[in-house]
């Protein structure tokens, strides 16, 4: 018997074959005992039960379900906002880019769908889903229902938000091959989404924004002078815990300009890498705490609040 | 690999939650010392041979290290490509998308020269290309082999993030793959009005549009759509 192409042989069905079978499991430990040292010789004897761990109902990974279900409280207040200005509000997007907004909201609601099946099939308990109502969209301005501007840059900032916040989930889902891969997929619409507003937004040409640009900068004035302190290009202080750092002690603002201990600005004798090109070169991520901070003060209502 | 990012997750680089690829199951379960299962390796010729030195074009996925040398790969190919349109741009071209091809150009010298220092030693060389396909007085060509690569892109961080064995690695490419969605958004839209993320159209590189899901595609796949642009022989193992 050969174990090693049995496995193989499975792995060409299932590829998460490795992961089922990590002694790093708790539920297949006791099969390898890594402490021991326990011979892959001796597999053979135990096979049956092997598998029967592998693929045995296992306990549910906590880790991963709270993250998939933070990303699902983000879809539905991307959802929500998108939703709303479509079918209530019909008249706010004009027809021209009525598309983008519609598949911005096809793609969200295909998002929360996947989220949901991923963590019931994980068997965890998706969050319960928030409607409209459960939303605060009005920092930027009241008007977000009314104003053309006012929705496209409070959709901007929401999506802005919405990239760091995947980033900063993504490495809670490391033990899960599959699921990691659909959320980095998720993460890269997520920031498309933020570049196609930032662009609509840029081509309004709105004062004090008329330098803004597809990839989160530091600020730029109208006259093209950049401030390399100022983190915050969306220009409305309110909103502005979305593009500063992390916490405390992570200095990770959207103006970053140090990546893993290297210095971009003028890196390897390249001057003309500036503090904005080297800001703009990497997004940040924010991580559970500051997400959850950050979403309770800008948009969730109580008693929706996260906890 | 160069680690020294104090402000990175330390909280969460958590070895034993790296998810498990086939070499490391055979690592942990002993088999590597085994004489037994050598016999029934047969079908893995990869686990013969200790750590390699870089000769300059491999890429070893064993480990993390390879997955960052195949994104500095491609984004030498990248930066190449803009510093040549930056050369001259198409006389087509707005004053809006000069400006902003600036900014892409900037952004992949500075991811290129990023994955040098980050990787040192362990890092392969300068490539060459060959991008004489590309008629670069031609807007709708370099907007079009524009988009082209940085969907592209987006679909190599995609298939190396999934890959990705340390919370590491995984944020630092995290931080650079949502740039390249940037780029890849803006640029369909200079091609085709309101578009940003066909993901029917991206199907081609993995996307799955019922589900929101954006390009992916395993290494091999991506080197294999970018040969014709890379004249340097790259030696892919261990994937």
């Amino acid at each position: 018997m050969n174990i090693f192409n049995i496995i193989d042989e499975i792995g060409k069905v299932d590829g998460d074959i490795y992961d089922r079978l990590n002694p790093r499991r708790k539920a297949m430990r006791s099969f390898f005992d890594i402490g021991k040292k326990v011979s892959i010789a001796a597999l053979p004897l135990g096979l049956t039960g092997l598998f029967q761990k592998a693929y045995g109902q296992s306990t549910v990974n906590t880790t991963v379900v709270d993250a998939l279900n933070l990303a699902l409280t983000l879809e539905y207040l991307e959802f929500n906002l998108y939703d709303n200005a479509l079918t209530v509000t019909p008249t706010l997007i004009p027809d021209a880019v009525k598309p983008v907004i519609t598949t911005m909201r096809a793609h969200e609601q295909a998002h929360i769908n996947l989220l949901i099946a991923t963590i019931t099939k994980l068997g965890g308990t998706p969050r319960t889903a928030l409607p409209y109502a459960a939303f605060d969209y009005t920092k930027l301005a009241t008007t977000v229902t009314s104003n053309y501007s006012t929705f496209l840059r409070t959709a901007m900032s929401m999506e802005d938000f919405g990239v760091r916040a995947y980033k900063g989930q993504l490495p809670n889902l490391v033990s899960n091959n599959s699921v990691l891969g659909a959320a980095v997929q998720i993460h890269s619409v997520e920031a498309r989404h933020s570049a196609q507003l930032r662009k609509m937004v840029y081509e309004m040409q709105i004062a004090t924004l008329k330098n803004l640009r597809p990839w989160p900068s530091n600020r730029k004035t109208d006259a093209g002078v950049a401030d390399d302190t100022n983190y915050n290009d969306s220009t409305v202080g309110a909103l502005s815990t979305i593009y500063y750092r992390d916490d405390a002690t992570l200095l990770n603002a959207e103006n970053k300009t140090t990546q893993a201990g290297i210095l971009l600005t003028g890196i390897n004798g390249f001057t003309d890498i500036t503090a904005s090109a080297a800001a703009e070169s990497f997004d940040e991520y924010l991580q559970t705490a500051t997400v959850k901070t950050v979403a309770n003060s800008l948009y969730i209502k109580d008693p929706y609040k996260l906890t | 690999m160069v680690k020294r990012n104090s402000e990175m997750m330390n909280t969460q680089n958590d070895h034993s939650s790296g998810k498990l690829q086939r070499r490391s199951f055979l690592q942990l379960t002993g088999a590597l010392v085994l004489t037994a299962g050598a016999a029934a390796c047969k079908k893995t010729g990869e686990l013969s041979g200790g750590p390699q030195l870089n000769d300059g074009s491999t890429l070893d996925f064993k480990d993390d290290t390879g997955i960052v040398n195949f994104i500095y790969a491609l984004e030498q190919l990248e930066a190449e490509f803009y510093i040549k349109v930056n050369e001259a741009y198409p006389t087509a071209f707005s004053t809006t998308q000069i400006s902003f091809f600036k900014d892409i150009r900037l952004h992949e010298i500075a991811h290129r020269e990023f994955y040098k220092s980050f990787l040192g030693a362990a890092g392969i060389g300068k490539l060459e290309f060959d991008l004489s396909s590309v008629n670069f007085t031609d807007a709708s060509a370099v907007l079009t082999t524009a988009k082209t690569f940085e969907d592209l892109g987006v679909a190599a961080y995609n298939g190396a993030l999934m890959r990705a064995q340390q919370s590491y690695t995984l944020t630092i490419l995290s931080q650079v793959s949502s740039v390249e969605a940037r780029h890849a958004a803006w640029l369909r839209g200079q091609i085709v009005a309101n578009d940003f993320a066909d993901l029917n159209d991206l199907s081609y590189l993995g996307a799955d549009a019922t589900n929101g899901l954006d390009a992916v595609l395993a290494p091999d796949k991506v080197l294999a759509q970018a040969a014709k642009y890379i004249k340097t022989q790259l030696k892919v193992i261990n994937l």
